[in-house]
């Protein structure tokens, strides 16, 4: 079965070659159990709209040559997890914030670890050097932590603080 | 690219999981930020925001006593223990292999009197949850740390296990601080451990007295564990001996076990301990009582054992005749002989084995080593006993052993001779040993054996008499009938997991064999190592083993396979990256070590091996790369 259609959140159909979206383990594991042999059946992705769609397509189709990630090797001591990003990755990357959430959320839903990966990377370095109140409007985010709770944190970091 | 302001659009929350992804990218301090955000972030940061295991080099506590340094403290994670301070983990990581980011919080406080007023503060908002203290005693001040031990009792009454790590051998223990714990209801384990091993203090601890170990049995009523690993083996045995509290005793792992005295008083534990693991990490030297002292210590205790481990090292010992005054050496090795010496005379040793050369260690006294029936054992771990020799053969061996599931005999290449006189005789006997097979044990599923080469008529009785093994590890020497040994492997064992250190005498053809036309058909082989070693001095030697096509083959067609190692192999630079794609689709981890590429260009000496190409060459000799060649 080379193709494989794909219904948006939008009710759009993108028909994808299977070799191109093997990355993500949700398809494969649907297009596996549910013995899709038809070129018409369709896939719904009900978290996934139609232009993050697009874009995760594209990401798969530049990476479809991509090797799977290796393992370390047991004997020998972790290493450093890969943080270089590539330049075609870089282009692709610079997008809205909420279109990189969303891109984000849709890697996370069809298990598409190369862009998550590429995806946090991005956000972790946009989180790093702010503050806290910082972040919280970056992200919208309201602050339910009590002044008790935040000050028992402060205290608990402490410990990494060099002095 | 929006990235850095705030917006106004609302965006989606993110699911936990990809705040994980994102929070395990992050160093510590943009961590610490984000668990001020909120009540969710707070969360998920915390699981990375913690030191994971730090392996701490012994000489890092070498310091002198005079330095300073500040020492934080903190609960942060919610499982009841606390995390290193963080100056361990700064000094710690500044050295790059001996940290590694982490799950599991492992607690380990380190108390230096000048911190002590914080950790004393800690304590008192902290103390009652905390289960396990690491405790460096550096001998600044007796009276304070007699002080620290008062309030770790007072203040941490759910104690269960305490280590106390002695830096120093200029200090030993006041050894009232450790009845302070006496009340301690709690308190399972006492671990004792010496940081700084030299010379000097193998002497300053031969010399403790026994209270302070009386004392540690005294107060610990709930001891479980016990590992004491300084040279203080007779003290230890007789507080064991002369404890009346202490029956819940289930595990020993006994480091530096001297003499026959030492062992003596294992052999006389109280009738009420009934130890489930045995671990006598020592150096026994080779008198001809200890085996039948092992033996009514492993009887005594055969239907309670479940884990027996015993580790040899190799220490050169003296002929009593030897031992003199009138030597003066000068270099360090010779002073640390020297201290030995010395030792050896306080603790009565005069059987001493002559300082021979190891090869020629076959003429030494050897133990004989009946086991008795250990109907629960089901971890057996034998390594470095050079001079041990364990009478019968594996079968009659493994009679002993009705419930072993996992069995490890390394570097015991004597182990198994009857009489040894020549060294073709040891050989002899050492074929004897495996190949003699009366029957199968049905339970062991995992074999190492290191350290000595089997041969294969041998490797054969091993299959035979081990039919449900699922993970072994081999020293083979191979030729042209290896493979049919192997072949032996695949029709017989349903191997998950295979070693072979391969010692090649005659390299002509056995590879093809082996790979194209056996590991095809191991069909449950997950894991595969290789290590390739050859004869030296011959024609045509080299230290790397020729991946060819046909073996890239063997490796893609073993249907399981999902983890290769390959040590001491060569790949042809014009082909290197196609096989090592095709190993990286077929296997989920390929792990090359002292692998190298050569250019099949002949020069004028028409040595195929001359021209490495220099990039390959630079790889090679790159000790980074040497190591951790992975692809």
């Amino acid at each position: 079965m080379p193709f494989v259609n794909l219904e948006s959140s939008d009710g759009d159909l993108v028909k994808v070659d299977v070799d191109v979206i093997k990355c993500s383990v949700t398809i494969n594991a649907l297009i596996e159990h549910l013995g899709l042999e038809d070129d018409n059946e369709v896939v719904p992705l009900q978290n996934v709209g139609t232009e993050t769609l697009h874009k995760v397509l594209a990401w798969a189709k530049h990476h479809k040559d991509d090797l799977p990630s290796v393992d370390d090797d047991e004997d020998d001591p972790p290493r450093e997890r890969r943080t270089d990003i590539t330049t075609w990755d870089a282009n692709f990357i610079k997008m809205e914030q909420i279109q990189l959430f969303d891109l984000i959320l849709a890697a996370n839903y069809l298990d598409i670890s190369g862009l998550l990966d590429l995806g946090c990377k991005i956000v972790a370095d946009m989180i790093k050097g702010k503050t806290a109140d910082e972040i919280r409007t970056m992200f919208n985010i309201v602050n339910d932590l009590t002044p008790q709770e935040q000050e028992q944190i402060r205290k608990e970091n402490e410990w990494c603080e060099e002095k | 690219m929006d990235n850095d302001g705030a917006i106004s659009v609302v965006l989606p929350p993110l699911p936990a999981v990809v705040l994980r992804s994102i929070f395990k990218l992050m160093d510590y301090h943009t961590l610490r930020t984000c668990r001020l955000v909120c009540k969710e972030w707070r969360i998920e940061a915390s699981a990375f925001f913690k030191l994971k295991s730090v392996t701490i080099p012994r000489h890092f506590y070498g310091r002198e006593p005079t330095n300073s340094f500040p020492v934080q403290w903190t609960d942060h994670v919610q499982r009841d223990k606390a995390c290193r301070s963080f100056f361990t983990y700064n000094q710690a990581r500044t050295r790059e292999d001996h940290v590694m980011p982490i799950a599991n919080i492992q607690l380990e406080q380190t108390f230096h009197n000048n911190g002590m007023q914080e950790m004393l503060l800690w304590l008192k908002t902290n103390g009652e949850k905390l289960k396990s203290i690491n405790y460096v005693v550096n001998g600044m001040s007796v009276l304070s740390e007699h002080f620290m031990f008062y309030k770790i009792r007072e203040l941490c009454p759910n104690l269960e296990e305490i280590v106390v790590e002695l830096e120093t051998a200029e200090y030993a223990p006041e050894l009232k601080m450790f009845e302070e714990l006496k009340i301690l209801p709690n308190l399972k384990k006492i671990c004792v451990t010496a940081l700084y091993l030299d010379r000097n203090y193998l002497l300053r601890l031969s010399l403790w007295d026994d209270p302070l170990f009386s004392a540690l049995f005294r107060v610990a009523p709930a001891l479980e564990c016990l590992d004491v690993s300084a040279n203080e083996g007779t003290a230890v045995a007789k507080a064991i001996v002369t404890s009346s509290s202490c029956h819940k005793l289930k595990n020993i792992t006994w480091r530096n076990v001297m003499n026959e005295a030492d062992l003596q008083l294992l052999v006389n534990l109280k009738k009420e301990v009934k130890l489930e693991t045995l671990c006598l990490d020592c150096e026994l030297p080779p008198l001809t009582t200890i085996p039948s002292m092992i033996n009514q210590i492993l009887q005594r205790h055969s239907e309670s054992l479940k884990n027996v481990m015993f580790y040899g090292r190799l220490v050169e010992m003296w002929d009593s005749n030897s031992i003199s005054e009138d030597e003066e050496e000068n270099d360090d090795e010779m002073e640390i002989n020297g201290h030995f010496r010395e030792m050896f005379k306080k603790l009565g040793i005069k059987n001493l084995a002559p300082n021979i050369p190891m090869n020629e260690r076959e003429y030494l006294p050897f133990f004989s080593f009946q086991v008795p029936i250990l109907p629960k054992v089901t971890n057996l771990e034998i390594s470095d006993i050079f001079h041990l020799r364990i009478q019968g053969n594996l079968s009659s061996f493994l009679k002993n052993f009705p419930a072993l599931k996992r069995l490890s005999l390394n570097n015991l290449a004597y182990a198994w001779n009857v009489h040894p006189s020549t060294p073709d005789q040891v050989l002899q006997n050492l074929l004897t040993w495996y190949t003699n097979e009366d029957q199968a044990h049905e339970g062991l599923e995992e074999f190492y054996l290191d350290g000595e080469i089997i041969e294969n008529d041998a490797v054969t009785s091993i299959v035979n008499t081990l039919p449900k093994l699922k993970k072994l590890k081999l020293q083979v020497q191979t030729d042209g009938v290896f493979c049919y040994t192997l072949e032996e492997f695949v029709k017989k064992l349903k191997l998950s997991e295979l070693e072979l250190n391969v010692r090649s005498i005659t390299d002509m053809g056995w590879c093809n064999n082996i790979m194209t036309l056996c590991f095809p058909k191991m069909t449950d082989l997950k894991k595969l190592q290789l290590v390739y070693s050859s004869t030296s001095g011959s024609f045509g030697e080299f230290p790397f083993r020729f991946v060819e096509n046909t073996i890239i083959h063997g490796f893609c067609n073993a249907p399981s396979l999902r983890w290769l190692k390959l040590t001491n192999f060569s790949f042809c630079s014009t082909t290197k990256e196609k096989s090592i794609e095709r190993l990286r689709a077929h296997c989920f981890s390929v792990t090359l070590k002292h692998c190298v590429c050569y250019s099949p260009v002949f020069n004028e000496t028409h040595d195929p091996w001359h021209k490495i190409s220099s990039s390959d060459q630079l790889a090679i000799n790159s000790p980074s790369d040497v190591d951790k060649t992975d692809y």
